[in-house]
Parts: structure tokens; sequence; C-alpha cells
């Protein structure tokens, strides 16, 4: 055999394949008239955003109940405008863990921190996990359009919700100012929430629940 | 499959024109490729899947100056290839990932007696040593021509040479490697 097609037979063991996709379109920004054309995505590609929310915009269809977070199903989604992604003002962990009362969680690997208050955001490969004190939000909301599907999950011994399928956004009472909020940070379809001790857990960009469970079950912390 | 996908060159178009859908597409039939260029010059894992991501976005922020019709794979690689070579400088002297070989054999090889089997191993892992053991300049060609599968004009565009330094440096480093293999 020749040296070239030797090399070229080389079984070189390359780290398993990441599924970059979602983590690439979370991050791309999105021209605004697309949405003109999908009303029913409109919500999606909203990030950072912050908008009132009419109460009787979309019918319920069902609720479920995740610690701080209720996901409701709704027939349509709300409308909100298009912003750049936006996680918070960076800061150091350590100023990240003063703005909260409640011990963080932490990945392995190196990290950025984002505070968007109440919220803690930390980016780190194509992941962001967001953690808020749950009692501080008591209306804190989930919608989901129609085409999503959740399924209940343990995580870190706790109950949760695996959520896939369409987007969707946050939506929550503010205590301080009394407005209902909705937040999309990101575009990620799957998103991975649980609670534990009061404070909820939000887990985006894992494409499978086995991979999201699997980070979940690596954070460093309490 | 019967419904032919869309062509690459439609792809491209639509992503241009803000299709996010329709870069997803690209991504996904890059992503592999991408991510292992990236991981054979950061030599990190973690590193070449950042290098990875970060060139996909930059790259649909660039879409507007690809030339339509051109080849999108090396003009991505070099993106890709400029990320991965900014994290591995900034990643200082910490200690490379060398190559390993993948321990299975693949499905459908003929089983090889253990004698043979024990020298075709032996051979290989001789080999990948003495490309590990090549100039980083060299080495980077030998692993886009040979582990990539990339043509010389891509690894040429890959890494930003010149055609005629991708073909020097190539027979340089099999000259190289035919010494310490076959000697």
């Amino acid at each position: 055999m020749n040296l070239e097609h030797e090399l070229r037979a080389l079984p070189i063991a390359f780290p398993e394949e990441p599924d970059l996709a979602p983590g690439v379109l979370a991050r791309l920004e999105r021209p605004a008239r697309r949405w003109l054309l999908a009303p029913a995505l409109v919500a999606i590609a909203a990030a950072g955003a912050l908008l009132a929310i009419p109460q009787t915009r979309a019918a319920i269809l069902d609720l479920l109940r995740i610690g701080g977070v209720e996901v409701q199903r709704v027939e349509t989604q709300p409308r909100a405008p298009v912003r750049p992604p936006a996680l918070g003002r960076e800061v150091s962990f350590a100023t990240a863990q003063r703005t909260v009362d409640f011990p963080l969680l932490s990945p392995r690997d190196p990290f950025t921190a984002y505070v968007d208050e109440p919220m803690v955001n930390l980016r780190w490969k194509r992941y962001v996990l967001s953690q808020w004190h749950g009692e501080q939000l008591p209306f804190a909301t989930k919608q989901l359009g129609p085409g999503s599907r959740t399924v209940g999950v343990s995580v870190r011994g706790a109950n949760g919700l695996w959520i896939t399928g369409a987007r969707h956004e946050i939506i929550y009472r503010d205590l301080k100012t009394d407005q209902v909020v909705a937040k999309t940070r990101r575009l990620a379809g799957n998103v991975l929430i649980w609670e534990a001790g009061g404070i909820t857990y939000r887990l985006e960009g894992s494409r499978t629940v086995a991979d999201a469970r699997a980070v979940a079950r690596n954070l460093k912390g309490p | 499959m019967v419904d032919r996908p869309l062509d690459e060159d439609e792809l491209i178009e639509r992503a241009k024109r803000g299709d996010a859908s329709a870069y997803e597409a690209l991504v996904r039939a890059h992503q592999g490729i991408a991510f292992r260029t990236a991981f054979l010059i950061a030599r990190d894992p973690s590193d070449a899947e950042e290098a990875a991501q970060d060139g996909f976005v930059k790259a649909y922020r660039a879409l507007g100056r690809f030339r339509s019709g051109a080849p999108f794979r090396p003009w991505l690689l070099q993106i890709v290839a400029n990320e991965a070579r900014n994290r591995r400088r900034s990643a200082g002297r910490r200690a490379n990932l060398a190559l390993r070989l993948a321990d299975e054999a693949r499905p459908g090889d003929a089983v090889p007696s253990p004698e043979a089997e024990l020298l075709a191993g032996d051979r290989r892992a001789e080999l990948l040593a003495a490309v590990e053991g090549l100039r980083e300049e060299e080495r980077l060609v030998v692993s886009c021509r040979f582990f990539l599968g990339l043509s010389e004009d891509e690894t040429a565009q890959t890494l930003g040479l010149k055609l005629g330094t991708v073909k020097s440096r190539t027979s340089r480093a099999l000259a190289q490697l035919r010494e310490e293999v076959e000697r």
C-alpha cells in the first residue's frame, strides 16, 4: 500500500462530534421582516424582550406547574418585539453570586456569567443555564405554542420538565412593577426546567433529554 | 431519497436572505468536518466546539461577501480554522491532546490473523506518531489532506496558503514520513 493510502486509512479517533446547530441558530441575528411572514413564530424571535401581555390574548389549553414556573399551553403565542439576543450584564461569577440569595449551580467547563435580574445566566459551549429564586416569581410561566411537547423527567433528584418542538418564551409577573414580563433571550428549541428548594433552573442548548440531564447532573453546587 | 434536497447553492442564497432554516441545513451538512478541522488545529474538544460554533456564526454574518457559486466548504473551513488558531494561541502552553487511533475494527472489515493485526496496528501507530512528529505547518497540511480528506485546493484555502505551498509541504512531509516508517 502506498503511504498516501495508508494515511487516508488511519482510523483517527476524533472526539464525538457535537451538534452545533442549536447553539449557532441561537446566536444568529434574524431580520425582523421574516417574522411578519410567520406570526405564530414571532414570539420565538424575541430576545431579551420585555412587553406587557394582555391576559386574554390566548386561551389557555392546559396548565402544568414546575417550581416557580407555570407552563401554559396556549392556542397562539403572544407577539414580542425582535431584539438582539441578550443574556444580561456580563459579570464575574462572584458578582453574579452576590445578586442572589441562594448558592448558584455552575458547569465544570469555563463559562461566562450574566445577570439579568432576578435571573443569573451562565453560558458555556452551546448551553445556557438560568437560575432564579422561584418564590420571587410566583407567576413565572412558560407559554408553549402548538407543536411543542413536554415530558416530565427527574433532574438531580427533583421534578423537571423537558420541552421540545416549537420554541417558547418565559412569562412571569415582575413583583416590583406588577408588570407581566415576557423573556425569550435565546432561540434554542429544547429546554429542561427543574425546581429544587424554591429555586427554578432552566437549561437550554441540549438536543436530547439525555444530554440535558447529563449536563444538569454534572453541574457543581448544592 | 426520492425528494431531492435543496442544493447547496440554493441553501446559501436563502441563508443570505436571512432564512435561518436554510442556514441550519448548511450547519448540519458541514458541522462534522468543521469540528474535526477545528480539533486538528486546537487539539482540545471544547475549544474545537467553540471554534466551530463561532466559525458558523461569523460565516453567517459574512455570507454577504461570499461569492455565489464558489465552493462553500473551504470558505467556511477557513473561518473555522482561524477561530481554532486564535483559541490555540490563547491556550498558550497547555498540553495538546495527541491524536489517537480508534481501537475498534470497522464493521465489514475482514478479520485478519492476530499476527497480521498486531503488525498492522504497530505500523499504524508508528505512522501516526511520525505525523505527530512533523513540524506544525506540515502536520496541518497532512491532516487536512489525508485525515479530513480535503483536496489540495481546499487545504490551501482552509489554511490560508498558496496551492504551491500545500504541494511542497505535502511532498516534504511524505518524504519525511517515508523515511521514518520505512527505514
